[in-house]
């Protein structure tokens, strides 16, 4: 149905919209509605309960506004990361956070979550939306400036939604300059003790690296990431820590596989040692900031969603077969109430799977 | 007093004793009203709860009698969040300020909401951290207070708003539901919502919390201040749009005009600001060493370039206090100016900083008002500031219509009502500048989810459906509380 997404849902028909009456329409009908960017997130979220109609946003793919002196722009959700990054390069500035696929998939999925020390989230990136409810109305909350706080922030929520709130048809983003100086580094081969060690020096320091992984299995780990600022400080830090600069920092996706499923995790840094003892000899695994993530057979995806909650953190099946994929950990019961009660307030119909 | 009331006073004097269940018009004087001193209205009482089961237990009885309350912090807020729009109950914080976990490792700590903001940065200096928001008045504000009302400061421009600092929280619903929203590892759990995310800078409208999980900062390895002086306001506002353009992210960006530098240099918060400049532009740089030198280097080139008068460089701790000493300060220094002080909050896009400045000299002017200014200058927040005697009406009502006329030209700008301040009691009316009816609907459903029955913060951040001229009661509000024996408006 999506071009090069194979889905593993029902899916009864798809409209791509490309503006707010039009998205309008497809809602009106009131019948089952899976809102999708590009879909390349798909397999990365909850199925659907039922047979869905998908409605793509694809074709909201302009960018409105570059207001590059104020350091902010605004974005139809439709617009694909890679165009947005190169108008955005012509202008020596960027979206510091990371994700790929289209602006209004990588704010709804929050697929990184809070990154940890170093680089904003998306949350923090996103000044406000114009959106709608499935009913057809049409509302904003937030701004187009960099500081606001009139009325509730409902562009804080949508942040990690999944479309299930209501759809977004303009979102309003903080830019900043482009860094001064990057510097990549990699140390391969690490045990499990010393690349925790090295991580902990890295996290502990006044400038900690914008983005900082450790990538590999039991006691052959990998810390790599990405320094950003001033070209004097990156050597210096570099050489204080025994960084060793890289070229591109190496990807290896943690797939789900037959009799896999990923499990990715929130936690605080100190929980990752009682993690990885849940984890078999050989798993491929990653951390980053505060989040976990792993491909494990189901019975241990279950027993990591049952110890998060011990650890102060929640898990979540991000990629697996269908049925599974969305299990999460346990939390407050009254917050999920409050969840619900929210879902029902904005989208009362239930149209939004 | 109504039976049903005496029963509840009798309830939460028997849970809190006298002395933190206060009732009598005395004790009640000082919650009147918060920073925002135009609207005054006493509580029927005041509760001072110490922890999350007190606080659990005084709204359950609060909600079993149908009665509304509001949460407090220091009551520092310059919008009238904690001031009461109808006859209420304040839940004050004031002794709920214990730091109950700093765990330096992960950078977090949670605290009781009556934590002072400075007192948490005091608390964990130690380990070299800090807690990031510092708003100007944040030797007295509260952690809560600053999680209701999203507060800001002069280190937004590179550090961000309070939620982007609050991991989570325990919060209190209206109706006594204890809920734990976020956590140590995250606003937003997986799988979840970012309840937090949406619960703060709710002005107490949603519920009150109990304990803050709050991120701690890392101490930069370097800080330099700098305070160029500029012969006009324009290149003032120029050379911060220089230095953003540059491509260099300071730690704070502010500007002080003419007028309020007069005001610091006559008070107790002199800070040797130059007295023949029009506007001073404060720029604090922090980070590596070798950076913020060569940050440093670049900023003066660029304020040089603009025509400064004179630059100070600040680099150790006493001179860039002595420079921050003025700025901090300057709110309390207008207490020179005149009796009361309404400070507004306005936001623009920072390229239109300097016209709408110009347009708020004439419309300052037009209402024969007294204008100064400081504002945060990278976020393009201003703070215009009216100084007028509360106690003539009729001048009350031409900063009220000057205050409005102000914020309409922000809004017209494309920028915003409220950077840090809230909406309050004080711009309900001008949240119709802002949002349709159709957003504001949209944001009562939201309110509702926490908060059905409306007795949470009543009246506050989204006008009531009747009222079509909230700011316009205002003055009756004044001549209420300068004649309390007068006739009801």
């Amino acid at each position: 149905m999506i071009p090069g997404t194979p889905l593993d849902y029902p899916v009864v028909g798809m409209t791509t919209v490309s503006d707010a009456a039009q998205l309008r329409d497809a809602l009106a009908a009131g019948d089952p509605v899976r809102l999708v960017g590009g879909g390349s997130k798909q397999l990365q979220l909850p199925a659907p309960d039922q047979p869905v109609r998908l409605v793509s946003l694809a074709g909201m793919d302009r960018i409105l506004r570059l207001e590059a002196d104020d350091l902010t722009c605004s974005v139809q959700p439709g617009v694909q990361r890679r165009e947005l990054d190169a108008e955005l390069a012509d202008r020596r500035l960027c979206l510091p956070c990371r994700g790929t696929g289209t602006i209004g998939g990588i704010f709804a999925a929050d697929a990184e979550g809070p990154s940890g020390a170093g680089q904003p989230s998306p949350r923090s990136l996103l000044l406000g939306v114009s959106a709608m409810l499935t009913e057809g109305l049409a509302f904003k909350s937030g701004a187009r400036v960099v500081k606001n706080v009139a009325g509730f922030d409902l562009q804080k929520v949508f942040v990690g939604s999944r479309g299930r709130l209501f759809a977004v048809t303009e979102l309003h983003l903080k830019l900043r300059p482009i860094p001064r100086a990057e510097l990549h580094f990699a140390n391969r081969d690490l045990t499990t003790v010393a690349a925790l060690d090295l991580a902990r020096r890295l996290r502990a320091t006044s400038t900690p690296p914008a983005w900082l992984e450790l990538l590999g299995i039991r006691d052959r780990v990998t810390v790599q990431g990405t320094l950003r600022g001033h070209p004097r400080h990156l050597d210096e830090f570099a050489g204080r820590h025994g960084l060793k600069p890289c070229e591109a920092l190496p990807v290896l996706p943690i797939v789900a596989g037959e009799h896999r499923e990923v499990v990715r995790a929130r936690s605080p840094f100190a929980a990752v040692p009682r993690l990885l003892e849940r984890v078999p000899e050989g798993t491929l695994f990653s951390v980053t900031g505060s989040t976990f993530t792993v491909a494990v057979p189901p019975p241990i995806a279950d027993a990591l969603l049952a110890l998060l909650p011990e650890l102060q953190g929640s898990a979540e099946i991000v990629a697996g077969a269908a049925p599974r994929r969305g299990a999460c950990s346990a939390r407050d019961p009254h917050a999920a109430q409050l969840e619900h009660a929210l879902r029902h307030a904005l989208d009362p119909r239930g149209v939004l799977r | 007093m109504l039976p049903s009331m005496e029963a509840l006073f009798g309830e939460l004097t028997r849970r809190f004793g006298p002395k933190r269940c206060l009732t009598q018009p005395e004790s009640l004087l000082a919650y009147e009203c918060d920073g925002f001193t135009i609207h005054r209205q006493r509580p029927l009482a005041v509760v001072l709860p110490e922890d999350t089961e007190e606080v659990v237990a005084a709204v359950r009885l609060l909600h079993a009698h149908r009665v509304a309350f509001l949460p407090r912090g220091a009551g520092t807020g310059l919008s009238g969040g904690a001031t009461p729009t109808e006859p209420l109950v304040i839940l004050d914080t004031a002794r709920m300020k214990r730091v109950l976990r700093v765990d330096p490792e992960e950078r977090i700590a949670t605290v009781q909401p009556g934590v002072v903001n400075l007192d948490l940065t005091r608390h964990v200096r130690a380990h070299g951290l800090h807690y990031a928001p510092d708003p100007s008045s944040q030797s007295v504000c509260t952690i809560g207070g600053n999680l209701a009302e999203n507060s800001g400061g002069p280190h937004c421009f590179k550090y961000g708003m309070t939620t982007d600092h609050v991991l989570g929280a325990k919060v209190v619903l209206p109706d006594g539901t204890l809920v734990e929203l976020g956590g140590p590892a995250g606003a937003r759990p997986c799988g979840g919502l970012d309840l937090t995310g949406l619960f703060c800078g709710s002005e107490g409208t949603f519920g009150i919390a109990t304990e803050i999980t709050v991120r701690l900062s890392p101490d930069p390895e370097s800080t330099v201040t700098l305070l160029a002086s500029f012969r006009s306001m324009r290149d003032a506002c120029g050379a911060c749009s220089d230095i953003v353009a540059a491509g260099l992210v300071p730690a704070a960006l502010e500007i002080l005009d003419k007028a309020t530098i007069g005001a610091i240099e006559a008070s107790v918060y002199r800070a040797g600001y130059p007295a023949d400049a029009a506007a001073v532009l404060l720029v604090e740089l922090d980070g590596p060493a070798a950076a913020t030198e060569a940050d440093a280097e670049e900023v003066l080139m660029l304020c040089r370039s603009r025509d400064a008068i004179a630059i100070e460089t600040a680099h150790s701790p006493e001179d860039r206090l002595r420079l921050w000493k003025g700025r901090k300060g300057a709110f309390g220094a207008m207490g020179r100016l005149s009796t009361d002080l309404y400070v507004l909050d306005g936001v623009v896009p920072r390229t239109r900083l300097i016209d709408t400045l110009e347009t708020i000299t004439a419309i300052g002017a037009k209402y024969r008002v007294t204008l100064t200014n400081v504002f945060h200058a990278g976020d393009g927040n201003l703070h215009p500031n009216i100084a007028y005697d509360g106690r003539d009406a009729e001048e009350t009502q031409r900063v009220v219509a000057a205050g409005m006329e102000i914020l309409r030209t922000c809004v017209a700008a494309g920028g915003s009502i409220t950077g840090e301040h809230g909406i309050g009691s004080e711009k309900l009316d001008h949240v119709a500048l802002m949002f349709t009816a159709e957003d504001l609907e949209v944001m009562e459903r939201v309110r509702s989810v926490f908060n059905p029955d409306g007795r949470c913060n009543p009246g506050k951040v989204l006008p009531t459906r009747n009222s079509c001229a909230e700011v316009g009661r205002w003055p009756e509000m004044v001549a209420r509380v300068l004649d309390p024996g007068g006739p009801s408006p």
